[in-house]
């Protein structure tokens, strides 16, 4: 075989490692673009919204209470583990009525901008202090 | 070996001198690492880190998207946040313009793939260089690329972490760099740049730790003075270009950091067994634990072994790294602690997670592994045994690729995935919002007050989520305020007021923001205008001095790296060996220094508060403080004390104590306050860190300090409850520090008596008030 052959040969090589990765990038790409989530079919009802913000308002003081039992003194913290519980009645409430999750969260933020909300009640969080420790 | 053999040895050898073969050969293991990860593009990923982080990429892909603008402020997040201020976003790095072609969540696991293929390719030319085989460094390639921390990071959205993948091409260029090439120098600078743009919260520093130790390494290597001599001028100028490259970065990180100090106290460690765990332990396809995390694949240690028995010197200095690293990963479960030697310094004193070193400790395991196999392939030809052993060393690296795919395929398994959410169209207000759940408000178009970062983001807590407009006359019977445009950088509000007014935005403050009319400050953290009388449009514009000076220092840098690498290209001389390139590389820094010289901007100071919002710094001690007087044997006050008459209606009692600092005080260094029950028990206060915010070695010297903490009683016990209060060294050897009265006589028990409160007979916790 004569060098030029040879040469010939590791070029084709060379061609066919550079289709290759575009193929790669092909298939990466088309995977990422193509893939789908289904989203529940199911939307709040004007009426739900309206009645979940409200479900939202009234359990608000019950939940502050145990923050702050939680972390006296630190209103971060307190704010934080307030969301943690308005998470899981979010997330429960939308899985038991079949909607999105931001519907729900949608439904809360409509009631607290539909008037002033006073204590025990906050339209408000604590300016992040991230606790030093973690270990 | 048969000649068939031979012949395929060279031509495998051959093919992976190929850039094209090597990168089509990632590039089909990183889809095949990605395959998951590229079926759930779209998807939200539901874990809470996912939510903060995440919620980073996607404002900034909304603001390029639907406003043109450059993702600099973010009002999506924290009441409003300097983005590029930010050390964990990622909008800053190139990849944005991905997030910004296909959206933030589909742009997500195509990063990953990237980074996987950039990952094994640097690697290999970092490896390739050091142990002298071409098939030896691509064998070993994956063995780093499938790092399962990668993995790990992308399920918990911690997707900047995959900048660990980076640090061999930082290896790599920084021994370029030493050899005199600007190539080097490029590199360098590029892959910090885009670390630091990335959110290489830990990627940055620790490359910049391992690219010192390869720079001792390269010097070291070199000959003769006079190399070594070309090679301190060339890397010099490579840190002042990596300095000027990053600092379109690295200023506006530098500024919001001096004005919101981060604290990371605690002593984390791991015991050897379970480093080993997460070293060497197949990590389980569900759940969360730390076994697997950092996995590197147990088959591929025969060629580790091989490499440090045969290696001689190639592989004395991965083995002396590797072997540092885990010491490192131990935190300060080791003893001496390494861990605490280099939190001691600047910028690593916020490291939190010393298993992290297990990342370049496995970088290094593979460069071992790199060194086995160039060993073996280069004694193939001489015996038909070492044939096979060089054989048999090749089905090890493909086998440990297998298991490592194996234990980043199960990783990635861990991501919770769910819909993307609604969208809403509605105009942009806050929200209280909720930090587990951020990516959901974005979709509705509001900001998230509620904000779960781990460094303190400056914040006003007149921030509201209830507002009927968020841009609004301070005194509503001055005029009226309308929204007329609003984009992320840029706010527009008619104006009418009949005499002077401060206009306030519901968004936080920061120096960045100016304004076509009036005055703009900050009122409690807020954004403010003040304004005289009568109509006007006010237009508010974020125009950072940072941002927008260290871009212009970014691109001068790179002008002068260009014309580094054509002085060199045109004369034939390595102009990067000289104190010509330093000049170079100075320039756009010195352009920078007059940039902030110029441009006045105000200067964010930072807002010290203790957990429950109030002041941790007083000017004197307030009128109901008692006086205590107590010294240590560390240089450390307490002044005075303020005792609740009991504890308040939901049974906490809510102490403060005044301190001051005189001198330094060790790290170790921290208050345990002990609240005595009437019937002979003990409550717990304790905190070494004061306010939550300082250690007392950081604390300012000779300011009162005002340490407010609460205590949830457990029952209400009737009667007297005393307050001792004492330093320890709770970080150290837990040993109190001697007390001692103003005339310096000893305090028993180091305890000093604060005072008491009581609980009277009816004076009872009521369980049904809601108050605070």
């Amino acid at each position: 075989m004569t060098m030029t052959t040879t040469r010939a040969r590791w070029r084709r090589v060379a061609l066919a490692g550079w289709l290759a990765f575009a193929a790669c990038v092909t298939v990466a790409v088309v995977r990422a673009t193509t893939a789908h989530f289904p989203q529940p079919s199911r939307r709040l009802s004007d009426a739900e919204r309206v009645e979940l913000g409200r479900v939202a308002a009234h359990v608000e003081p019950a939940w502050r209470e145990r923050n702050r039992r939680s972390f006296p003194g630190d209103h971060w913290s307190q704010d934080d583990d307030f969301g943690a519980y308005e998470r899981q009645w979010v997330l429960g409430e939308a899985y038991r009525r079949g909607v999105p999750v931001t519907d729900v969260f949608g439904a809360v933020d409509a009631e607290l901008h539909s008037a002033p909300v006073s204590p025990p009640r906050k339209a408000t969080a604590s300016p992040c202090k991230p606790r030093p420790f973690y270990d | 070996m048969t000649a068939s053999a031979s012949r395929l040895l060279r031509a495998a050898h051959h093919a992976a001198s190929l850039t094209s073969v090597r990168l089509a050969l990632f590039g089909l293991i990183a889809l095949a690492a990605c395959w998951r990860p590229l079926e759930q593009a779209g998807g939200m990923n539901d874990f809470r880190d996912a939510h903060l982080l995440h919620s980073y990429e996607d404002a900034g892909t909304r603001t390029v998207q639907r406003y043109g603008q450059l993702p600099l402020w973010n009002p999506w997040s924290c009441g409003g946040q300097y983005a590029l201020g930010s050390p964990q976003t990622r909008v800053s790095a190139p990849t944005m313009v991905l997030s910004a072609l296909v959206g933030a969540r589909r742009a997500e696991p195509l990063v990953l793939w990237a980074f996987l293929v950039l990952g094994m390719e640097g690697f290999f030319r970092y490896a390739r260089r050091r142990v002298g085989s071409t098939l030896g460094a691509l064998l070993a390639a994956p063995l780093f690329g499938l790092t399962s921390f990668t993995a790990l990071a992308w399920s918990i959205g911690w997707l900047n972490f995959a900048g660990f993948l980076l640090m061999p091409w930082l290896l790599w260029g920084a021994r370029r760099s030493a050899e005199g090439k600007v190539s080097g120098a490029a590199v360098v600078a590029a892959v910090f740049a885009l670390l630091l743009g990335f959110g290489g919260t830990y990627p940055v520093p620790m490359g910049a730790l391992f690219v010192a130790l390869e720079t001792g390494r390269t010097l070291y290597g070199l000959r003769g003075t006079r190399r070594r001599v070309e090679a301190l001028w060339s890397l010099g100028a490579t840190a002042l270009f990596t300095l000027g490259a990053c600092a379109y970065r690295l200023w506006p990180l530098v500024e919001t950091m001096r004005s919101s100090p981060r604290v990371m106290a605690g002593t984390p460690g791991n015991a050897f067994p379970a480093l080993m765990e997460m070293l060497l332990q197949l990590p389980a396809r569900g759940g969360y634990s730390d076994r697997g995390n950092f996995f590197f694949a147990p088959v591929a240690l025969a060629l580790v072994v091989v490499g440090l028995v045969l290696g001689k010197r190639r592989a004395l200095f991965p083995a002396v790294v590797a072997g540092l690293s885990v010491w490192m990963a131990a935190g300060y479960a080791a003893s001496p602690s390494l861990f605490a030697g280099l939190r001691a310094l600047p910028i690593f004193e916020t490291f939190r997670y010393p298993e992290r070193f297990l990342v370049p400790a496995g970088l290094f395991l593979a460069e071992l592994a790199a060194v086995g196999l160039a060993v073996l392939l280069a004694r193939s030809g001489r015996r038909p045994w070492e044939a096979w052993a060089a054989a048999l060393a090749c089905g090890l690296a493909l086998a440990g690729w297998g298991v490592e795919w194996r234990a980043f395929d199960n990783l990635t398994r861990w991501s919770q995935m769910v819909p993307m959410p609604a969208e809403h169209d509605q105009p942009f207000a806050q929200a209280r919002g909720n930090r587990w759940e951020q990516g959901h408000f974005l979709a509705l178009n509001r900001g998230s007050i509620a904000c779960g970062e781990a460094w303190p983001v400056p914040m006003s807590d007149k921030l509201r989520g209830d507002l009927p407009q968020e841009e609004y006359l301070e005194d509503a019977s001055a005029g009226s305020a309308r929204r007329a445009e609003w984009t992320p950088n840029r706010v527009t509000v008619d104006v009418d007021t009949t005499r002077p007014a401060v206009l306030l935005v519901n968004q936080n403050w920061h120096p960045g923001w100016k304004v076509s009319e009036g005055d703009v400050f900050s009122r409690d953290g807020l954004l403010a205008v003040h304004l005289p009388e009568g109509r006007r449009q006010v237009v508010l514009r974020f125009v950072p001095r940072s941002g927008l000076g260290g871009a212009l220092v970014t691109a001068l840098t790179w002008a002068g790296l260009a014309f580094v690498a054509w002085s060199t290209w045109r004369s034939g001389k390595r102009l990067l060996t000289g104190p010509g390139a330093l000049g170079v590389a100075a320039v756009p820094l010195v352009a920078g220094v007059l940039v902030a010289q110029v441009w006045h901007e105000p200067v964010a100071t930072p807002r010290f508060g203790n957990p429950d919002g109030s002041p941790l710094t007083v000017p004197e001690l307030p009128a109901g403080a008692l006086p205590v007087s107590a010294r240590f044997d560390v240089p450390v006050e307490l002044v005075a004390t303020q005792l609740p008459p009991g504890p308040d209606a939901e049974g906490l009692a809510h102490l403060v104590l005044y301190w001051r600092v005189t001198g330094p005080v060790p790290r170790s260094v921290g208050v345990f306050v002990h609240v005595m029950t009437p019937d002979g028990g003990r409550v717990g206060g304790d905190h070494s860190v004061v306010g939550g915010t300082w250690f007392f070695g950081d604390a300012p010297r000779g300011v009162l300090l005002r340490d407010a903490f609460s205590i949830a009683l457990p029952q209400a016990t009737r009667g007297e409850w005393k307050v001792l209060v004492g330093l320890w060294h709770e970080g150290g050897d837990q040993s109190r520090v001697t007390a001692r009265t103003l005339e310096g006589q000893e305090i028993p028990d180091s305890r000093v008596p604060v005072g008491a409160f009581s609980i009277p007979p009816r004076d009872r916790v009521d369980e049904s008030s809601a108050q605070p």
